[in-house]
């Protein structure tokens, strides 16, 4: 017999839910959306979002992998390589996945269907790019309705935007403690006065908030919206023209110039880079993922990719994960993907019962982890003690390729300048020690023209 | 993966909250944003028009 799980995230909806027959990722669309879903077939919409790659390709299969009576076809959905969440984004990741949901909205529109939801918990990025994940997302137009998804969209996309770009880029985290979007009213106590000044910002934010607060609705009550087709159409557009003048520009973060400030020559910098891809090839059998912990902008990160391994580079610093999808972008990197954490507070279960949205943690093991010039930050930086942080490392990666920096290293002097070393146990013994806790050292070797030491490590 | 009985209203399509007050917002907004919109995306017609006009009057004026 078969086993049938639904995923924690897909039960909202009532157009379907997605879930894991014997392992296989399958979509099971419900007899109600029926309608609906043969509309999103027959119009061309499906192909030509799929082949503009705003859409994830969906293969129907037999209808007697469904899960339940209530299905009238069943989809395979293309795999997607790592799931990601908003709150762990750059601002233009949530910028490109805002654009491609009205951009989907747009052409929906002109096959006579809308979105009806706008969340950015929908869009995930496969080969570099957002797409929509959710197949069953559409409806069919009807005449005078208004956009349903509207105030989703404002507070899931336009609400961190607006934050990170005129206020401060740590605030897109609030959307990890706000999973339905940033309330308005919030973002306006939030926003600088001066905010008000940008007619979309003063329309979408500030007086959109003004009409959801107490007196308005209580009025309001019990009273349909109308609206006609061409002012759906010229709010979508205004959004989009809200959105496209946003920017983040980074200024005098540590890590988003971290290579410039760095203590490596440019010989011992070539060697860490050979290094490290000789490490990588090391790895027995050849890795099919890799999580680079402490990434910065991706420099080492791209090595991985460059061998044809699914790679996400993780750093704690929004100006870094920045900078590292804009050269993503850029370059058109298909197997690389960066994303914002902290690690001494990594990503939680979230949402209902703890199940909607996966940790860290639960998103791995991966088959190589990469955690350069990183250890000291956990151990000096954050007091972490070295057996907990090893621990860590072998709860994320069957393989690891550590870089051990010594206390004589001038940015580990440079970070105990200031405080009191209360740290006898790290030099490289006590290094080594807690990590035969968990692993084996399969090659070991200096970094030349540095007093560091670079680790492939195998799982034991 | 969590196995759980699932949430579902198969007679409710619209399953999202639109919010009361955001609905009566944008179908007013909505409105105001039209007359822009139009104006936006019509203007090349309008003024390719009225030049029509006012240079076939002018043509006509010249040829009476």
């Amino acid at each position: 017999m078969s086993r049938v799980a639904t995923l924690g995230s897909s039960f909202r909806d009532p157009s379907g839910f997605v879930f894991l027959r014997d392992g296989e990722l399958l979509r099971q669309v419900n007899a109600p959306y029926e309608e609906h879903y043969r509309a999103l077939r027959e119009s061309g919409l499906y192909d030509e979002l799929v082949s503009a790659g705003l859409l994830i390709p969906s293969e129907e299969v037999d209808l007697r992998l469904a899960a339940d009576e209530n299905a009238i076809a069943v989809l395979r959905p293309e795999r997607i390589p790592f799931i990601s969440y908003p709150y762990e984004w750059a601002f233009s990741q949530l910028k490109d996945a805002a654009l491609a949901t009205l951009e989907i909205f747009e052409r929906a529109w002109e096959k006579g269907m809308v979105l009806k939801d706008a969340s950015a918990f929908n869009i995930q990025f496969l080969r570099g790019k957002p797409v929509l994940m959710d197949t069953l997302s559409f409806e069919k137009y009807r005449e005078g309705e208004p956009w349903v998804a509207y105030r989703q969209f404002c507070q899931h996309f336009l609400a961190p935007l607006a934050l990170i770009s005129m206020v401060d880029a740590r605030l897109g985290s609030m959307l990890r403690s706000n999973l339905d979007g940033i309330p308005l009213d919030l973002t306006c106590r939030l926003l600088p006065n001066s905010a008000r000044f940008k007619a979309g910002i003063l329309t979408h934010i500030f007086m959109h908030a003004k009409a959801q607060s107490g007196a308005g609705a209580e009025s309001s009550q019990g009273k349909t919206a109308r609206m006609g087709a061409f002012a759906v159409q010229a709010l979508v557009a205004n959004l989009k023209a809200t959105i496209k003048p946003l920017q983040y520009k980074p200024e005098g973060t540590v890590w988003g110039d971290y290579y410039e400030h760095t203590n490596y020559s440019g010989e011992a910098m070539d060697s860490k880079h050979a290094m490290v891809r000789s490490f990588l090839e090391s790895v027995d059998p050849k890795p099919a993922t890799c999580w680079d912990l402490g990434a910065n902008t991706g420099e080492f990160s791209r090595i991985a990719a460059s061998m044809g391994i699914q790679t996400v580079a993780w750093d704690v610093d929004p100006a870094a994960v920045e900078k590292a999808y804009l050269d993503v972008r850029e370059r058109r990197e298909e197997l690389l993907l960066p994303l914002r954490q902290d690690l001494t507070n990594p990503s939680p279960d979230l949402g209902w019962a703890s199940h909607e949205r996966d940790s860290l943690t639960a998103r791995g093991p991966v088959d190589v982890l990469m955690a350069l010039a990183l250890v000291h930050h956990l151990a000096i930086g954050n007091n972490v003690p070295l057996s907990w942080v090893c621990e860590f490392l072998a709860s994320l990666g069957k393989w690891a390729i550590v870089e051990f920096v010594p206390k004589e290293d001038s940015q580990v002097q440079r970070m105990l300048a200031g405080r009191k070393d209360v740290f006898p146990d790290y030099h490289e013994c006590g290094f080594e020690a807690a990590v035969r806790e968990h692993f084996e050292i399969v090659r070991q070797e200096k970094i030349p023209h540095t007093v560091r030491t670079l680790y492939l490590l195998k799982l034991k | 993966m969590f196995e759980v009985p699932m949430l579902q209203n198969l007679h409710a399509l619209g399953y999202l909250d639109g919010g009361t007050g955001s609905m009566l917002f944008q179908a007013a907004m909505g409105s105001l944003l039209a007359v822009g919109y139009f104006t936006a995306t019509q203007w090349g017609r309008f003024k390719a028009f009225f030049l029509g006009v006012l240079t076939g009057r002018a043509t006509k004026q010249t040829q009476s």
